[in-house]
């Protein structure tokens, strides 16, 4: 029963998580990953591994992902969408790296604004916004998902 | 939720009874100046991060003449898991961090008490993908959990087993560490490789008699490898530590034992066992391997550690192992544990030999005037361990820095255990453990 009950949680979170996408790109915002403008394009293979601290450079320039605060509408989509795993397990993962001294996961920031102004002040920085978002100077669109 | 992020949950290709010290401000201060003159300013301003965690922990024993891990009796304590740790990072630019740990908990240089401490302070410099330096107060990495095991919510487990997780005395060391990363495909090497230099005071055994607990000092040097090998749902990881020993008081390691035969007819005479020789260091080699496997909702985690002691007789020469099984069932991850340790034949021969001589009578009187239980004194000295512990258990997770957990835990104790601060042999007793863990 209890097995069933979870079971159905899952469902409901899945179709939580499609409707989320759904959603957004219905309302043309789907999600880009954008960079101060001195950073290099990126694979989403890579995008994966400097979120996971596990690339720090590309092509010898110094990379900073940043992160939009837990909860954000944003952020659940970024993880569903270019790192393929939910925000929990991906918090869970940081958790331990953080203790056993091998990193520090990325900054995070409360509003888009916020971020985008530190992409802009920061070389090699890197974050997301929604795809309508205008970057304005300093800024350039190093990944877009079909 | 593991120890070792490398084998990450997160699913993408190429993935992913110690005591204190006091330690001289002289090498944090170093890595702060160097911080200072070495770092560029690539970002604006650095960036301070504060995060923490903590356990609140409540254990018991059913039985009432044990008292396990120091503090865990029939009467309870929050002392045994109980902690909060407060971290604060500072990130200089994309390579250069420095990482300052305090963790308030029960102390580890006596039994009462509480203490406040810092116990890491570190300086990261990332200048390559594939390579990671660190210089400072690090932990050794020495098995899969061993640097977050003070972060319960890292793991589901209620208590890292301590038959494997008493390996190592030591905490933390200044020194440095660093990392060497192989990212070639779909699969993830790494080389952690470490040196530095810590003070502890080693709690002896305590079982009978002598004044207790007893907590001994010790300066000691440690190097260690780690070689971890990640390929999707699993982990292998292998290590060799070496540590050398150096007493730090007045006193120098008895480094055995010596027999004198008295004259005459048992009971008057008899066999007389006395220490003999004294050892300035000890060395200790420490062995480890783990393998950490997951698919889907089921996680199988094992590892096994030696200790080898060559250089006195009743050190703690050792095999301990464990195996978890697991199973993640919406956010309860129910989990059954069994774990084993015992001590290497010599100091288990040296104890039963030492307990089960009388004193010979005339040993009682002049020249010597021994006490009878002299024997028994000196085996309580021998830190020797057989015992096994099975492990029931469940933690309800919350969200992933918040997690409750309980836990059922039947201890087997043969001949002796170390861990055990009771006359207790060839008998079992249950531990009730309740927790919850967070970060934040």
């Amino acid at each position: 029963m209890r097995l069933r009950h979870c079971e159905t949680i899952r469902c409901l979170r899945a179709l939580c998580a499609a409707w989320t996408l759904v959603a957004c790109a219905h309302a043309g915002a789907s999600l880009v990953v954008v960079a101060n403008a001195d950073t290099p394009p990126l694979d989403a293979e890579t995008l994966q591994k400097i979120y996971l601290g596990k690339v720090v450079e590309v092509d010898g320039h110094p990379v900073t992902p940043v992160n939009l605060a837990k909860g954000s509408k944003l952020r659940r989509v970024f993880m569903e969408q270019y790192m393929t795993e939910d925000d929990e397990k991906y918090v869970a993962y940081w958790t331990v790296r953080r203790y056993i001294g091998k990193g520090i996961p990325p900054r995070e920031f409360a509003t888009v604004e916020q971020q985008l102004e530190f992409l802009r002040a920061t070389p090699g920085a890197i974050g997301y916004v929604d795809d309508s978002t205008d970057l304005r100077n300093g800024l350039r669109t190093i990944l877009r998902k079909p | 939720m593991t120890g070792d992020p490398d084998r990450a949950e997160i699913n993408v290709s190429g993935h992913a009874h110690r005591c204190r010290r006091s330690h001289g401000p002289s090498l944090v201060g170093a890595m702060l100046l160097t911080l200072a003159t070495a770092t560029p300013a690539a970002f604006a301003e650095p960036q301070f991060t504060v995060s923490g965690y903590g356990t609140i922990g409540y254990a018991a024993t059913g039985d009432s003449d044990v008292r396990y891990l120091r503090y865990i009796d029939r009467d309870g304590t929050i002392k045994a898991d109980s902690l909060l740790g407060l971290q604060l990072e500072t990130r200089f630019d994309a390579r250069w961090s420095a990482t300052v740990q305090a963790v308030a908990s029960a102390p580890r240089t006596r039994d009462s008490g509480y203490e406040a401490t810092i116990r890491w302070a570190f300086v990261g410099f990332r200048p390559r993908n594939d390579w990671l330096f660190r210089g400072g107060r690090l932990r050794p990495p020495v098995l899969i959990n061993t640097q977050n095991a003070e972060v319960g919510v890292t793991y589901d487990v209620a208590r890292l087993p301590a038959e494997l997780y008493t390996l190592s005395p030591v905490y933390d060391f200044d020194g440095a560490a660093l990392t060497k990363t192989w990212l070639p495909g779909d699969y993830e090497v790494d080389v952690d490789a470490y040196w530095g230099r810590t003070h502890i005071n080693y709690r002896l055994p305590f079982q009978r008699y002598g004044p207790q607990p007893r907590y001994f000092p010790e300066d000691i040097t440690l190097t260690g490898l780690v070689l971890s090998y990640i390929r999707g749902p699993l982990l292998l990881r292998g290590g060799v530590h070496y540590a050398t020993l150096r007493a730090g008081g007045d006193v120098p390691f008895n480094q055995g034992f010596t027999s004198v035969t008295i004259p005459g007819p048992a009971p008057i005479g008899g066999v007389l066992y006395m220490p003999s020789g004294v050892a300035d260091t000890i060395g200790i080699t420490v062995l480890t391997f783990g393998a950490d496997w997951h698919r889907d909702d089921w996680r199988i985690t094992g590892e096994v550690g030696q200790r080898i002691v060559k250089d006195i007789d009743f050190g703690p020469d050792s095999l301990g192992a464990y195996a978890t099984v697991s199973r993640e069932i919406g956010q309860w991850t129910p989990y059954a544990t069994y774990a084993r340790l015992l001590s290497g034949s010599r100091p288990r021969d040296l104890y039963r030999t030492l307990n089960e001589t009388p004193v010979p009578l005339a040993a009682l009187g002049p020249p010597f005037f021994l006490p009878p239980t002299f024997h028994q004194s000196l085996a309580d000295n021998v830190i020797a361990y057989d015992q096994y512990s099975t492990m029931l258990g469940a933690s309800y997770s919350f969200s992933a820095t918040s997690k409750l957990k309980l836990e059922w835990m039947r201890t087997h104790v043969g001949l002796v255990s170390a861990l055990v601060d009771a006359d207790f042999h060839h008998r079992s007793f249950n531990v009730y453990s309740i927790s919850y863990s967070f970060a934040f």
